[in-house]
């Protein structure tokens, strides 16, 4: 028993000078020159260190081949070295060795990476099988938030400029696509806008409803008329469809829910003096309190309008308020007449005419009269239908 | 002594617990193998056989697989191996320090004290220094418990001592310490919102309670209570209420786990090498966070990824060999909790964790040797049939094993331009790329800590140093912050504030610096550049060797002040000056230079835009002053005259140690006047003094 522990003994004294070996070797190399990185190199030769190699690479551009190979053969794992050689490969257009370098890379780290890597190199090759083959793998990695495709997918346009495709070719994630239209909307290709959205309308996650709203404000803002209904109407579902040819051209006319201020939806700027409040009762609410400015739009909606003239059908109660209101609608600039008081509450229509078909604005103002100071007072408004005479 | 330098060693690991640094794991490895290789020659060793054998294997496994090749990465295997071989050290120090009954209870009296500490300063540190360790250096998380980086690495600590004190409770009735200690563990161990670990503490409490219900009090249970409901209203529980509710926790430790399966299946027996499953995870990733995977986070799939099946159930004897000394001691309980933790995570990777683990398990058994003999495999065949204990062994090895791989499923074209290469992330056109990319003509560049080297296929070899931004083409680069470096830049330019820095010959090589108050600092360090104006105006003429500082000042209404120092020579009836400092040569028209011909001299004047200078000069200067600096004394040439100017003053300044710049200015965006500076003190140039030449 006695020699065992002995033995015991020295073996531990004998890993306690390794343990003091492997420091020392540790901060020779700290001083971080290639003498010192060689000297801590030779004190691990039994066990080099990789990362020491890698070091003495970068610092050391005439040992660098060398260091890298030898990086390699103490750790064939080491990808970063890998990938380093295949690049320094490609660099002197030796490209079989770069393709074997950095295949081999791929193939011991299925991470980003090296799939990025090959991808890129493929496509400094122009080779697009392979290009296609290694995006793939690469897209499949990219885990985090749908910015990080962006280098991707922009390598991916340039191979690939047939709007929509991309994110087929790269494996149809819904991260992809969403990366995949955020490229599209600022590169302002409408037809890639139009293909890839379709594609995430029909994955029909409630998440990227605000992403797909937001494109139907750009198509809206372009003047796509048919783009920004057909996509709205996809969207916006379960809600009543837009149809402009059959007069459809209002969207929570009802506010069966709170306007969203996005796409054909209602929007209510901020003006100070009013205040606005829509309640559950599917009633909109405005309370001026005298201090409003003499014009401000209190309501606005976007209408796909396909002939010039419409009819606005809706109810008002006003309370507060003796003459006029000074609240009136408004299309494209044509004002209807001002909405009179209304404490009992009232339906009432009037026509609008637009300058234009197409895409117009509707709004809700107030105007200041002549000759008579701000309004103060309360109204009420709900249940706006829209027709086409 | 022997018992407070063990002691002494386990909390100097808890407590740079923190630090990356391996120089404290080598150190305590040192320190350890010392210490056992003296307890060896010292004490007699009676170690149970079977966790004997188990430890010996657990320590020697590495040693094996070097031996015999079985390894990826023979470093990181001999790193892995002298950890746990100071794992087996350890428990070797700890059997021969917990010989006496007295050793062992100062041990844990100790081991309480030590824990209750940590465990108020980890609550204080979490409510009080975010994103800092001990309010003083920077951790990698923005929640940080005390000496612990991790929330979990906190509670895998609680977990050990909570058992001490829930056992102290018992062993001193009258004392108010022990409730308060076991309650400030429990309430920390809450609030550090570690799922498995508020688990195993809530477990250790209920099993601990049922252990000892004999032998507690009731008003210490009491204490133990108000305590712990008080501490932890203080602590907080929120967030690990928050946490339990998140939909999956084990997202993306599940697709690590099914990583570690396969990595077990193509090597089940030998393993990949201790230490290398960083190494060899990649091969196996299922997903990329952007973050490096370390470790398995389940001890047991990285036990068997690394070292083969078998080395996991030498682990799996130490375990199961733990189960009846743990429950009767009581205060050995949290050895289990944390053998159980490690199904999540991986606490015996941190030796300031399993350094106290080792310690229980050494003062356990000793307990159990004084309380039931020698040989707790021989008090274990007194009680329990031989035939008993064999299936029961097994089937509990089986089963630990299979519970480890059991939650696996339930958890479970535009052409380039070239390339840009990086040790490190990078942001091309807003967003961040890792490694390398290709480049695109017009590609924003901006750099962080990691400097980028620019290969363009045209042959220019450019880098960006850290911390720089700058807009690629296929034949510039526009600096837009930092700076950067041009090699073999033939055809190719940088720009910087409207200047152009454009080289001479193919092997040219510069270094341009964007500098406080839109000055630009120009380096030649091979090769002759020219830097000219947006308007092509040629401001400076840059032999190799050359430093020049360019600042951008105001022109003044009407003329545009032109001053140039250097030899007047005459030629053919015009009067032509190469200046000193910017190698320009400009031809000067104007009374008394006739007189001048041949001698140093200093012309002030302004430019005339209408005048066409000869061939040599590359603008035409009415001059409204003429002054002799030194009387004759030029070369024939104006290469020559430069010579002496630019290159020649930095050849001479770097033979005396340093290296000059100077500062030129550009007025209306003419290079009309110069004072030499320091290059040295703008840290332009590797090597050399902070001399300054005047």
């Amino acid at each position: 028993m006695r020699f065992v522990a002995r033995t015991l003994g020295v073996v531990f004294g004998v890993a306690a000078l390794g343990s003091g070996y492997l420091a020392c070797a540790e901060a020779v190399s700290r001083q971080d020159t290639p003498a010192s990185l060689a000297r801590a190199l030779e004190m691990d030769r039994f066990a080099p260190p990789a990362h020491y190699l890698e070091r003495l690479a970068d610092l050391d551009e005439a040992a660098a081949p060398a260091a890298l190979d030898s990086a390699l053969a103490a750790n064939p794992r080491l990808t970063t070295a890998r990938i380093t050689r295949g690049l320094a490969a490609e660099r002197e257009s030796r490209l079989l060795d770069a393709a074997r370098d950095l295949t081999a890379a791929a193939r011991l780290d299925r991470q980003y990476l090296p799939a990025w890597t090959l991808a890129n190199f493929y496509f400094r090759r122009h080779d697009p099988p392979n290009f296609w083959a290694w995006a793939r793998r690469a897209a499949a990695m990219e885990a985090a938030a749908s910015d990080e495709y962006r280098p991707l997918l922009r390598l991916a346009n340039a191979m690939e400029p047939r709007a929509g495709r991309v994110a087929a070719e790269l494996g149809n994630t819904a991260g992809l696509e969403r990366a995949e239209l955020d490229a599209v909307l600022t590169q302002g290709d409408a037809d890639g806008v139009r293909a890839v959205a379709r594609t995430l309308v029909a994955r029909q996650d409630p998440a990227d409803q605000p992403r797909l709203m937001a494109v139907v404000d750009d198509q809206i803002h372009a003047g796509r008329l048919q783009d920004a209904v057909d996509l709205w109407n996809a969207v916006a579902a379960p809600q009543p469809l837009l149809d402009p040819v059959q007069g459809r051209v209002v969207t929570n006319g009802d506010f069966a829910h709170a306007p969203q201020g996005l796409g054909f939806d209602w929007r209510m700027p901020s003006v100070t003096g009013v205040v606005s409040q829509w309640t559950p009762a599917r009633r909109l609410a405005f309370s001026f309190s005298g201090q409003q400015p003499e014009l401000c739009a209190l309501l606005e909606q976007t209408l796909p309008l396909t002939s010039r003239r419409l009819r606005l059908r809706f109810e008002y109660s006003t309370s507060g308020w003796d003459d006029s209101t000074g609240v009136r609608w408004n299309l494209e600039g044509a004002d209807a007449p001002v909405l009179g008081p209304a404490p009992q509450g009232r339906s009432a229509s009037v026509v609008l005419t637009s300058g234009k078909a197409g895409l117009a604005r509707l709004v809700l103002l107030y105007r200041r009269d002549p000759g008579s100071v701000r309004a103060s007072g309360h109204i009420e408004i709900g249940n706006i239908r829209a027709e086409i005479p | 002594m022997w018992l407070s330098t063990t002691w002494a060693f386990a909390a100097i690991a808890t407590l740079t617990i923190s630090s990356p640094d391996p120089f404290f794991t080598w150190g305590f490895e040192v320190a350890l193998f010392t210490l056992a290789a003296l307890a060896c020659l010292r004490t007699s060793l009676r170690w149970p056989p079977v966790v004997a054998a188990a430890g010996a294997g657990i320590s020697l496994w590495g040693f094996l697989q070097l031996a015999l090749g079985t390894t990826v990465y023979r470093w990181a295997t001999l790193n892995a191996t002298l950890q746990y071989a100071a794992l087996g050290a350890t428990a070797l120090c700890g059997y021969a320090t917990f010989e006496s009954p007295r050793a062992r209870a100062v041990f844990r009296r100790a081991f309480l004290w030590f824990g209750f500490g940590v465990s108020l300063l980890g609550v204080l540190c979490f409510l009080t220094s975010p994103g800092k360790i001990l309010w003083i250096f920077p951790s990698m998380y923005p929640d940080n418990w005390g000496f612990f980086p991790s929330r979990n690495n906190f509670a895998q600590f609680l977990e050990l001592c909570f058992p001490v004190a829930l056992s102290e409770m018992s062993s001193t009735p009258a004392s108010m310490f022990a409730p308060l200690a076991a309650a400030a563990m429990l309430a920390a161990g809450l609030a550090s919102a570690s799922r498995a670990g508020a688990l195993l503490l809530v477990a250790e409490a209920i099993l601990a309670s049922f252990c000892l219900r004999r032998k507690l009090r009731p008003v210490q249970l009491a204490r133990f209570a108000a305590a712990a409901l008080a501490f932890t209203l203080l602590a907080g529980a929120g967030t690990l209420w928050n946490r339990f509710a998140q939909p999956d926790p084990f997202k993306y430790r599940r697709e690590i786990f099914h990583s570690a399966e396969a990595m077990i299946g193509v090597h089940p027996l030998s393993g990949y090498g201790l230490g290398t499953f960083a190494t060899v995870y990649p091969e196996f990733a299922e997903f990329d966070s952007g973050a490096r995977v370390d470790h398995a986070h389940n001890d047991w799939l990285e036990w068997a990824a690394e070292g083969g099946i078998p080395f996991a159930l030498l682990w799996a004897v130490l375990a199961l060999a733990m189960l009846r000394p743990a429950v009767r001691t009581v205060w050995g309980l949290g050895v289990l909790a944390l053998f159980l933790h490690a199904l999540v995570d991986y606490p015996f990777a941190r030796f300031g964790i399993s350094a106290w683990a080792v310690l229980l398990c050494a003062a356990m058994f000793r307990h159990c040797e004084k309380t039931s003999g020698p040989n707790l495999l021989r008090s274990m065949r007194t009680t329990v049939k031989r035939e008993t204990v064999r299936p029961v062994f097994a089937w509990g090895v089986v089963i630990l094993l299979a519970l480890a791989f059991a939650t696996l499923p339930a958890m479970a074209a535009a052409s380039p331009i070239g390339t840009i290469v990086a040790k490190g992330s990078f942001r091309v056109d807003d967003a961040t790329v890792a490694g390398n990319a290709t480049l695109f003509e017009g590609a924003t560049i901006e750099t962080r800590q990691a400097a980028t080297v620019l290969d363009l296929s045209a042959g220019p070899h450019l880098a960006l140093n850290a911390d720089s931004k700058g807009r690629v083409f296929g034949d510039h680069l526009v600096l837009e912050k930092g700076s950067g470096q041009m090699q073999k830049a033939a055809g190719f330019r940088m720009e910087a504030h409207g200047l152009t820095i454009r080289p001479e010959t193919g092997d040219s090589s510069a270094r341009v610096t964007l500098m406080a108050n839109a000055k630009v600092q120009v380096v030649a360090l091979a090769g002759s550049f020219r830097v000219l104006t947006s308007r092509g105006l040629l401001v400076a003429a840059m032999a190799p060797g050359a430093a020049l500082e360019f600042e951008a000042q105001a022109a003044n209404a009407g003329s545009e002040p032109w001053k140039v120092t250097g030899c007047l020579r005459a030629i053919s009836g015009h009067f032509l000056v190469t200046d000193d400092v910017t190698n320009v040569t400009v031809e000067v028209a104007g009374p008394g230079l006739d007189a001048e011909a041949g001698n140093r001299v200093e012309v002030t004047g302004a430019l005339d835009p209408t005048g066409s200078p000869v061939s040599g000069a590359t603008q035409f200067i009415r001059a409204s002053r003429v002054r002799r600096a030194s009387k004759g004394g030029c070369v024939a040439s104006g290469k020559g005259a430069a010579a002496a100017g630019a290159g020649g003053a930095a050849g001479k300044a770097a033979g005396g140690g340093g290296f000059p710049v100077t500062t030129v200015a550009i007025i209306g965006g003419v290079a009309v006047a110069a004072t030499v500076g320091g290059l040295a003190a703008a840290d332009a140039l590797p090597g050399q003094g902070s001399s300054v030449s005047r």
